[in-house]
């Protein structure tokens, strides 16, 4: 069972999520935060396997997010989710230490870039 | 023979005599004087008339309200009627014989000389004169000299008119005239004050007018910042979570009607129209370029977005560096190239076009040139706005509240040049 930890501060968002998962048995999603700040706090504990991260969080933003997580836990696999061009961000998020980029909206494409990272 | 006695009585008597005809002469020539006697007879018989065909003349000289004399060469007064005394406050007899320059303001005594001279001379002569009275107050009066001859002797004869009323009447009026100006000065100086005062008004007002569509025109790219952000922040991602959720559901119906998966395909198209209306709508609203790059990559942006959206083929010439432009200019700047671009889509028939911008003079100058019909820029200029729109006049008016300005350059068949003047003194 791979944990999946999820930062979206969208509550329609956290559903879709919910939902594309709920029937997998090999995922778990662990918990579901709001914000980048909550998501550092809860890390230690949820240990996750994955991090999905929205860019667009109130107060510290994804890229941040990434930035940090990826200076705390070397190895953690990390996700961009985003509903804007990902050319945009692909750089900065890249720099960060992001693994890949999830197109919101696509669920195929969401569940095809999560097995990938646990392959 | 005369007695010794007798001899010594005779001188006596005819002192005496003459004492008598001498005071009796007196007498006569005081009536004389005062126009007592119409004639008069000597003791050889012979009458001097003062009487007859002069009487007329006479009465009139006497009753005329000007004052009238003759005087001789010297200014010696040989004859003065009542109007004359009655102006200088004395009687005849203390002014017959007596010198007019006894009764002139010692100022006026060479000005009389000069009249007396020119009279003389054969001149009529007009001429203001201040007369002293008995009692050495001043009486301004207008002599007219006309030379005459008195049986061979060059004389002079002056009318005089009192001007103390004429004179009293414009110092007067002098007076109110003063007073008038004074009061003209007075309500000219507050009207002034008044004007004054209107004016800061007015400057204020426009001023605060200028500052008020400043701050709405910053407030509008706020606001389209906010809108773009809630079309992002929430209705894109209601849209992505109903479409995935509608995926899902289609995956997971077991055995679903050819119909259910036709009804929830047109669903999930219907959601993909609204996310990508609501994209393009927060792109629209604001680039994302727009305040995180500089100029050159927000026009370049804009060049690919109308290429892609309208087919327009748009080239960018920009220095590479224009970090010095302000953000709410570099916006404005952008708004108004989007908007140009967006007349071109809409009234040019163009294909191709320009932008280039340089620094020049102290300005940003960014020339958007296009090739398509052009147009009469006066005759656009003049329509109702209200029945045309805003259009131009909005573009000037937010460009001049930040110290720019518009020019268009264009003529039908000839294309169209807008270039977009920015003030960089303050920003650099």
């Amino acid at each position: 069972m791979r944990r999946l930890l999820i930062v979206e501060d969208h509550q329609d968002m956290q559903v879709m999520y919910r939902v594309i998962f709920r029937k997998n048995p090999d995922i778990e999603i662990v918990a579901q935060v709001a914000t980048a700040e909550e998501a550092l706090a809860i890390l230690p504990d949820v240990k996750p396997d994955l991090v999905i991260v929205d860019i667009s969080l109130p107060g510290m933003d994804g890229i941040m997010l990434i930035d940090e997580i990826r200076r705390i836990y070397p190895n953690l696999k990390i996700l961009v989710a985003t509903g804007h061009d990902p050319e945009r961000y692909l750089g900065a998020a890249t720099r960060a230490g992001a693994d890949g980029f999830l197109q919101k909206g696509d669920v195929a494409e969401i569940r095809s870039k999560v097995s990938q990272m646990f392959e | 023979m005369p007695s010794r006695a007798q001899k010594r009585l005779e001188p006596a008597k005819t002192v005496s005599q003459l004492r008598d005809r001498l005071t009796e002469l007196e007498q006569t020539l005081d009536a004389i004087r005062n126009g007592q006697v119409d004639a008069v007879v000597d003791y050889n018989g012979n009458v001097f008339t003062l009487q007859g065909a002069d009487t007329a003349y006479r009465v009139m000289v006497e009753t005329m309200s000007e004052g009238a004399l003759t005087l001789d060469a010297d200014g010696l007064i040989l004859y003065a009627n009542a109007s004359l005394c009655a102006i200088l406050g004395v009687p005849l007899s203390a002014v017959a014989g007596r010198s007019i320059k006894e009764f002139v303001a010692e100022r006026s005594a060479p000005a009389m000389r000069v009249f007396l001279d020119q009279c003389i001379l054969g001149q009529t002569v007009h001429r203001d004169f201040v007369l002293l009275t008995a009692n050495r107050t001043s009486v301004p009066v207008y002599l007219s000299g006309t030379p005459i001859d008195l049986s061979g002797r060059a004389a002079v004869c002056v009318v005089a008119s009192d001007l103390s009323e004429r004179v009293a009447a414009e110092r007067k009026l002098l007076e109110l005239n003063t007073e008038l100006e004074r009061k003209v000065a007075d309500r000219t100086a507050e009207l002034q004050a008044l004007n004054a005062n209107l004016e800061n008004l007015v400057a204020e007002r426009t001023q605060q007018v200028h500052d008020l569509s400043k701050a709405l025109t910053i407030a509008e790219q706020k606001e389209r910042l906010r809108f773009s952000q809630v079309l992002h922040d929430d209705l894109q991602q209601i849209l992505f979570s109903a479409k995935i959720q509608l995926d899902i559901l289609k995956s997971e119906l077991p055995y679903p009607r050819a119909e259910t998966r036709e009804d929830i395909d047109r669903l999930a198209g219907l959601i993909d129209k609204g996310i990508h209306a609501s994209k393009s709508l927060a792109l629209e609203l604001n680039p994302p370029v727009l305040r995180t790059e500089g100029l050159d990559a927000s026009l370049l942006w804009l060049a690919s977005h109308m290429e892609e959206r309208y087919d327009l083929s748009v080239s960018v010439d920009l220095p590479p560096d224009t970090s010095y432009i302000r953000e709410t200019d570099r916006i404005l700047i952008i708004q108004i190239a989007r908007e140009l671009l967006f007349n071109v889509v809409k009234h040019a028939r163009a294909r191709d076009v320009s932008i280039v911008g340089y620094r020049s003079n102290g300005n940003l100058e960014v020339t958007i040139k296009d090739n398509g019909v052009g147009f009469n820029v006066e005759e656009v200029r003049g329509r109702d706005i209200h029945r045309y729109g805003m259009g131009l006049f909005s573009i000037e008016e937010r460009l001049h509240l930040f110290g720019g300005r518009l020019h268009i350059d264009s003529q039908p068949g000839k294309g169209t040049a807008a270039t977009i003047y920015m003030p960089l003194s303050e920003q650099i």
